[in-house]
């Protein structure tokens, strides 16, 4: 094991390097930066082994990286918000043709006005784009999500975006076991997949279809992301036995008798699970994998422990609506026998929580009882 | 591993299998298609040669197609890729960017390939038709050719003792090397063509005969009545006619004449004489004097600059008096300064010089000669081309009357139309024209050694040329690659006109409609 003290940011990058991909294509967006600088360095350094394409926009990143995957390149981009909403078109464009590629978004909040926390507003608001998003809640994890989401990817041919809280992941550093690059790239292999258009045999893809022809279409994708939770174990036990770490579309830690359970995604699920040995009877539920919505794996583990409240923390809302994994959860558990009740947290506009926070939370719940929806500013 | 489920759908979905549902065609109001229009080089030709489609073909090394395209208009390339003046490389567009494209060295390479690969066909049992044709040069057997191509049986008749007319006794060795014109004829004689040799028709044949013989009769004996200057001395032994002095070398007679050589006239006849006169042995002085200017000179520029350059001193502005003997020899020559007025020559009597020759070679032009016509008994259709009609003039254009003949021929005996009138003349595409920008691979190039490298040179002006830059830039499925090349579909064409705007060669037009 080599522990190096590193950032979330440079975890990803470092990830990338180690896996060896044909072509980063990216522009630098805050919290996103040093990904892009991280790699730019390797480049430099003559050690990225692919194209590092400097560009002139998000919308370009993608598409740069779009058209490098459709010719059989391993590709990778990273970016943030706005960058990640300018991308929106392209987004939907790489799954629709069915290309594997690999990006980093860096949570944070999108204006106006401006603001620079980690809303999760920006990746959730590609729910439907047709991309896997997996979330990560350490540098350590998101080295090894990054290195997973290639195999992923590439395995079921759909686009897959990792993401992470900006600057409480991105800008914090940690201890994270780095693997060597020989032991990485033994374990990834080259990609498994074909290109779809070759140098000196230009094709036409991806031309206008009917919607007889689209719904075939959309089907297969959605019956691909429906095999993710499958792969994405056997990728899991195989990288465990490599690197002795493994991680499941969600990690649920619920003691014996813990009748309530909080749901976190990304940052937060960290602070909940330092906050958990102060909480009597509390369980952590980790969302890793939101799309696809990993329903099966969450409503056994609630049976399974018998939970009868879920408390969402929600770094994110959905205007007219509230917390959008609440809403993710309250659907998947519709018609679930015994069902739980659900509980969101609602600290958009990417504010901190806290343990006192989380302890108030908890307390609150059990003297009260129902409550639907609570604003993270009420509760400091 | 990729699942197999995930094989079949992208497999599904990155193919154009989807997207073929969709007639976008329907759309359309506007069509695409191919109108080609003339380069500057095929605007230059005699024979129309379509000469970027067979470039074209080189350049694919498609030399069966090339050859076949050529044969359309010209059936020895071999033959006209020495002799022809190749007006078609005066105004090359791609002349603009760096070199004209060296057209008579890819005619030649088009014409070895039929000399090397030509395997005679298998003749029908039954000719459509046998055809009597007079006089074996260019016209002649241009029109035996297309004929016997086409199943007819053709027999050639030759005053000579050698055939060929004009290629072998005209044009001297140096212009047309006789290892190449021997093959050419000699393929013609295997493809099935009869000669037959030293029969002058009108006194070994009746023309009549002729006509009883055969369905039809083709009278190509060229004009080989040389003009007479109608001087004092033009008959002394050491004067020479043009025709008879070249027909003489080339019938490897080497004819013995005296230095120094006075040649007079300015056409392709005189410049032949002169620097195949140098070429003789005993021979080191030629002079070639010519009444006008040398900016009027008939001849090819090409031809007289070499012959300049090969040591020929040029007199221009001076008109022979007198051939001046000594006994029966030729002793010099007496020439009048004269030039161009508007009333015609003007001859200065009072600036006459004398020039010291031992021989006079007189090319001053050949005439028709209609004494053939004295027999003919037949009133009826007559085909008759090449410098019988025209009177002196070149090889392709007698080429190009042998064909015409030959279309004639079978549009009677098979009862069809004939050749018809030439369609009319479009401007030839210019340099400005042509969308150079979209041809992105394109390099500045000095002429290249090997044909089908020389070939991929042509900008193709007017004339697809494969490029595909419309298969590139189309936004739908609406051009297709159909054996190299490229095909509109217009099923998926919405009429979009970005293939018409892009094409560097503008051999596209769009049109009105579906």
């Amino acid at each position: 094991m080599a522990f190096e003290l590193i950032s979330g940011s440079q975890a990803a990058a470092i990830a990338v390097q180690r896996v060896g991909v044909d072509l980063v294509s990216a522009y630098p967006i805050t919290p996103q930066t040093a990904i892009v600088e991280t790699l730019a360095n390797f480049d430099a350094r003559g050690e990225l082994g692919g194209d590092f394409v400097s560009v002139e926009s998000e919308y370009a990143a993608l598409a740069c990286a779009y058209g490098a995957a459709a010719a059989g390149a391993r590709a990778f981009t990273a970016t943030a918000s706005h960058g990640l909403a300018y991308m929106h078109e392209m987004i939907h464009w790489c799954s629709g043709a069915r290309v594997p590629i690999v990006m980093v978004n860096v949570n944070r909040t999108i204006g106006a006005p401006w603001c620079l926390d980690p809303d999760q507003g920006d990746s959730l608001s590609q729910r439907d784009t047709g991309w896997m998003q997996i979330y990560c809640s350490g540098a350590q994890e998101v080295l090894d999500t990054v290195m997973q989401a290639f195999l992923l990817s590439e395995e079921l041919l759909l686009p897959c975006m990792v993401v992470f809280d900006g600057f409480y992941i991105s800008h914090t550093y940690e201890a994270v076991d780095v693997p060597d690059q020989k032991t990485v790239r033994d374990f990834i292999g080259p990609p498994p997949f074909e290109a779809q258009v070759k140098p000196g045999a230009p094709a036409n893809l991806h031309g206008l279809t009917t919607g007889d022809n689209q719904i075939e279409l959309i089907r297969g994708r959605h019956e691909a992301m429906k095999l993710a939770p499958q792969s994405f174990k056997a990728i899991n036990s195989r990288f465990q036995e490599t690197f002795g770490r493994s991680y499941g579309a969600i990690d649920p830690v619920i003691p014996d008798g813990a009748k309530t359970v909080i749901l976190a995604a990304g940052a937060t699920a960290e602070t909940v699970r330092w906050a958990l040995p102060k909480m009597q009877d509390t369980g952590l539920l980790q969302l890793r994998m939101f799309r696809p919505f990993p329903r099966e794996e969450l409503c056994s583990a609630l049976e399974e422990h018998g939970v009868e409240k879920v408390i969402v923390i929600d770094r994110n809302c959905s205007t007219g609506m509230g917390g959008i994994f609440a809403q993710e959860l309250r659907s998947a558990l519709y018609g679930m026998d015994n069902q739980p009740d659900v509980q969101d947290i609602i600290l958009a506009g990417g504010i901190d929580l806290t343990i006192e926070m989380l302890e108030r939370i908890v307390r609150e719940e059990k003297a009260e009882g129902h409550v639907e929806q609570k604003w993270g500013v009420d509760l400091r | 591993m990729l699942p197999e489920i995930v094989k079949e759908q992208v497999s599904y979905a990155c193919g154009t299998e989807p997207c073929t549902v969709n007639k976008t065609g329907e759309w359309r109001f506007l069509t695409p298609g191919k109108a080609e229009r003339p380069s500057p080089c095929n605007q230059g030709c005699l024979l129309d040669g379509e000469i970027p489609a067979w470039l074209e073909a080189v350049k694919l090394e498609r030399w069966e197609e090339a050859w076949q395209i050529m044969s359309r208009r010209n059936p020895f390339p071999a033959l006209t890729g020495y002799v022809c003046f190749h007006p078609c490389t005066e105004n090359c567009n791609r002349g603009q960017l760096d070199r004209d494209i060296e057209i008579p060295a890819v005619e030649k390479a088009i014409g070895q390939w039929r000399l090397d690969h030509y395997k005679p066909k298998v003749k029908a049992l039954t000719a459509k038709g046998r055809v009597a044709i007079v006089g074996s040069g260019p016209a002649g057997m241009s029109c035996a050719y297309y004929l016997n191509e086409a199943g007819y049986e053709v027999t050639v008749f030759e005053r000579e003792k050698v055939i060929g007319g004009m290629f072998t006794l005209g044009i001297p060795e140096y212009r047309l090397p006789r290892r190449v014109l021997k093959k050419e004829l000699d393929l013609l004689e295997s493809e099935g063509i009869k000669f037959r040799t030293g029969c002058n028709i009108g006194s070994d044949i009746r023309l009549s005969e002729l006509y009883a013989e055969f369905d039809e009769v083709f009278l190509a004996s060229g004009a080989w009545k040389p003009r007479r200057a109608g001087i004092s001395g033009e008959d002394s032994s050491g004067a020479w006619n043009a025709l008879d002095f070249l027909k003489a070398v080339n019938s490897s007679s080497s004819p013995a004449i005296a230095d120094p050589v006075v040649v007079i006239g300015g056409g392709n006849a005189a410049v032949d004489s002169a620097r195949s006169a140098l070429r003789l042995n005993g021979v080191n002085h030629v002079t070639l004097i010519y009444r006008r200017s040398r900016a009027e000179m008939p001849a090819g520029q090409v031809e007289v600059e070499a012959a300049e350059h090969e040591g020929v001193e040029l007199i221009c502005n001076a008109l022979p008096r007198e051939i001046e003997e000594d006994g029966q020899a030729v002793k010099s020559i007496l020439l009048d300064h004269c030039k161009t007025s508007l009333e015609g020559l003007a001859i200065d009597r009072s600036r006459a010089f004398s020039k010291t020759c031992g021989t006079v070679i007189m090319a001053l032009g050949q005439e028709r000669d209609y004494t053939l016509f004295d027999t003919l008994e037949k009133s009826s259709v007559l085909f008759a081309g090449g410098d019988l009609i025209s009177g002196p003039a070149t090889v392709p254009e007698a080429i190009n009357a042998g064909r015409n003949a030959a279309m004639a021929i079978m549009a009677k005996i098979e009862g069809l139309p004939g050749p018809g009138l030439p369609a009319a003349e479009q401007s030839p595409v210019k340099f400005e024209e042509l969308n150079l920008g979209a041809k992105m691979n394109l390099q500045l190039q000095d002429v290249q050694a090997d044909p089908s490298a020389e070939a991929s040179r042509c900008l193709g002006c007017g004339t697809c040329n494969t490029c595909g830059i419309c298969y590139l830039f189309c936004p739908d499925m609406a051009v297709d690659v159909v054996d190299g090349r490229y095909e509109f579909n217009l099923d998926y064409c919405k009429g979009c006109g970005i293939c018409f705007k892009e094409c560097p060669s503008r051999a596209l037009a769009m049109e009105g409609g579906r």
